[in-house]
């Protein structure tokens, strides 16, 4: 560096090596006693402490979510697709899920891929998961209609029933999202083997509420899966659960997307403005199913 | 870390044999246990979120195929921030191959036109764009040891440098912060303030060339 000076006064690297004590001991001992006695260099070494308080004070900065879940997405294709079919059959601990907070700015996903076998796969699995979790959890266990949906996604994993979207008008917070979204996937699961067993009838029990005139344009299901789309980062991505809702207080969906681990799903929590073109995301989380 | 709430009982190192041992599973669960504050080195050595994810992921598959080779001299930690590390300089030193791109940098004879909006934006920008005009080796030295808390020792196996060139790095980093930020040279500074009002009007002696 070329920052000597011409007056006497060491340069303001030379300080800086003295404070991280980088000069031999004369050097130091030399420096120590014009500093100690000399108002600019004393300010010198301030300004350097206030550079180190600066650096150490610069907020954290949180992976943003699509970034996440392009690196899981990369990692399990890295891995063997066996990997995935053995986590759905192992017996998992229930454990609380991961709830990250939301970046200033949700980025469009870059080279985000995942061929359209490996989701679908993950959501046959998940379903059959989910669907057993939701039969264990009502009490009653209905053998024949989880038996079938296993079988039929495990048999079919492109025949994918499409989410029954509800409209609990519940109001989730940061803190409710993670069972909010556990229970929501039991009953939507549910329901659709419901509507399986039924051949195809409509789930009664999931009678859509009038949902906030906010989230109207959210209710096609076009502009919904336009918005599904720019979640995902590609399209054809069929959620297993919409609710549409509130979080913290606002007009929001919950959108519940399938993980890279069949034991887990992804929850977006978006605003009316989802679309192609921006997220408007709220939050996201990802969600360790129970089971 | 918080990451990890609920998921407590596996150490990396558990986690990194098990993935050895064919859990695929496990290798998810290390990389999402620590992957904000590789993020935060990425972000913060390349600049730009774009690249950092590019680099993140990268070296989230070196490490995925490397596990089984991971011989625990080092702390996964720091096995992990090394991967990641050469991963982004790898970027730098293919940026630096590549034609120039103008950077949005005032130059000395442009007007520092945003100089008197710039004293109301959050000193934590000025900061970052400040580390932004670093060389690539004092801004990853920093950015562990200053920024990220590491000590001087595991920065030097993350950097795989000594001891001592982490601290000159550090030292001179911190020096050429300094001058960028507060104006180091007008002695009528007050100590501590007008640390955003200066960063355009006072440019090191070289800052401009780490620009291109």
């Amino acid at each position: 560096m070329s920052e000597q000076s011409t007056d006497g006064h060491p340069a303001v690297d030379t300080l800086a090596d003295l404070g991280a004590g980088l000069l031999d001991e004369r050097t130091s001992d030399g420096l120590r006693t014009h500093v100690d006695g000399c108002a600019r260099c004393a300010e010198v070494e301030d300004r350097l402490a206030v550079v180190r308080a600066q650096l150490a004070a610069l907020p954290p900065v949180p992976m943003p979510p699509t970034v996440a879940a392009r690196i899981d997405t990369a990692l399990r294709r890295a891995a063997p697709s066996k990997a995935a079919a053995s986590g759905a059959t192992r017996g998992r601990p229930a454990a609380s899920g991961t709830v990250l907070p939301l970046p200033d700015r949700h980025r469009r996903p870059g080279r985000f891929t995942m061929p359209a076998g490996a989701v679908a796969a993950g959501v046959a699995l998940l379903l059959a998961g989910a669907v057993g979790f939701g039969a264990l959890r009502s009490g009653e266990t209905n053998h024949t209609s989880s038996a079938t949906a296993g079988r039929k996604a495990a048999g079919a994993p492109g025949a994918i029933a499409p989410a029954h979207p509800v409209a609990s008008g519940r109001n989730y917070s940061a803190t409710t999202l993670v069972t909010g979204v556990r229970a929501l996937v039991t009953t939507s699961a549910a329901a659709d083997s419901r509507g399986r067993a039924a051949d195809g009838s409509s789930s009664p029990g999931l009678t859509s509420l009038p949902a906030d005139a906010a989230l109207g344009r959210l209710r096609q299901p076009a502009a919904l899966q336009a918005c599904v789309t720019e979640l995902a980062g590609q399209p054809g991505v069929r959620p297993l659960a919409v609710d549409y809702a509130r979080f913290q207080g606002a007009p929001a969906v919950i959108i519940v997307l399938p993980d890279r681990d069949p034991a887990k799903v992804q929850a977006w929590v978006v605003g009316p403005n989802c679309a192609a073109s921006q997220a408007d995301l709220k939050r996201y989380a990802v969600v360790r199913l129970a089971g | 870390m918080e990451d990890t709430a609920g998921e407590q009982g596996r150490s990396d190192l558990d986690l990194l044999r098990a993935h050895a041992g064919g859990d695929h599973e496990a290798f998810g669960e290390l990389i999402q246990r620590h992957r904000d504050r590789l993020w935060a080195v990425a972000l913060r050595t390349l600049g730009n979120p774009d690249e950092a994810a590019d680099a993140v992921q990268d070296a989230c598959i070196s490490a995925f195929r490397a596990a089984a080779g991971f011989r625990g001299d080092s702390a996964v930690t720091t096995w992990l921030h090394r991967i990641v590390v050469n991963a982004c300089l790898d970027r730098v030193r293919r940026r630096a191959s590549r034609p120039a791109v103008a950077l949005p940098d005032s130059g000395p004879d442009e007007p520092a036109a945003p100089g008197d909006a710039l004293a109301d934006v959050d000193t934590g920008l000025v900061v970052e764009a400040a580390l932004a005009k670093l060389p690539v080796e004092q801004r990853t030295a920093i950015v562990l040891v200053d920024v990220e808390g590491y000590s001087v020792a595991e920065t030097a196996v993350i950097l795989d440098v000594a001891e001592g060139t982490v601290k000159s790095r550090c030292a001179r980093g911190r020096a050429r912060l300094a001058i960028l930020l507060v104006g180091l040279r007008n002695p009528d500074d007050p100590p501590g303030v007008g640390t955003a009002s200066t960063t355009n009007t006072r440019q090191a002696p070289g800052a401009g060339k780490e620009a291109t």
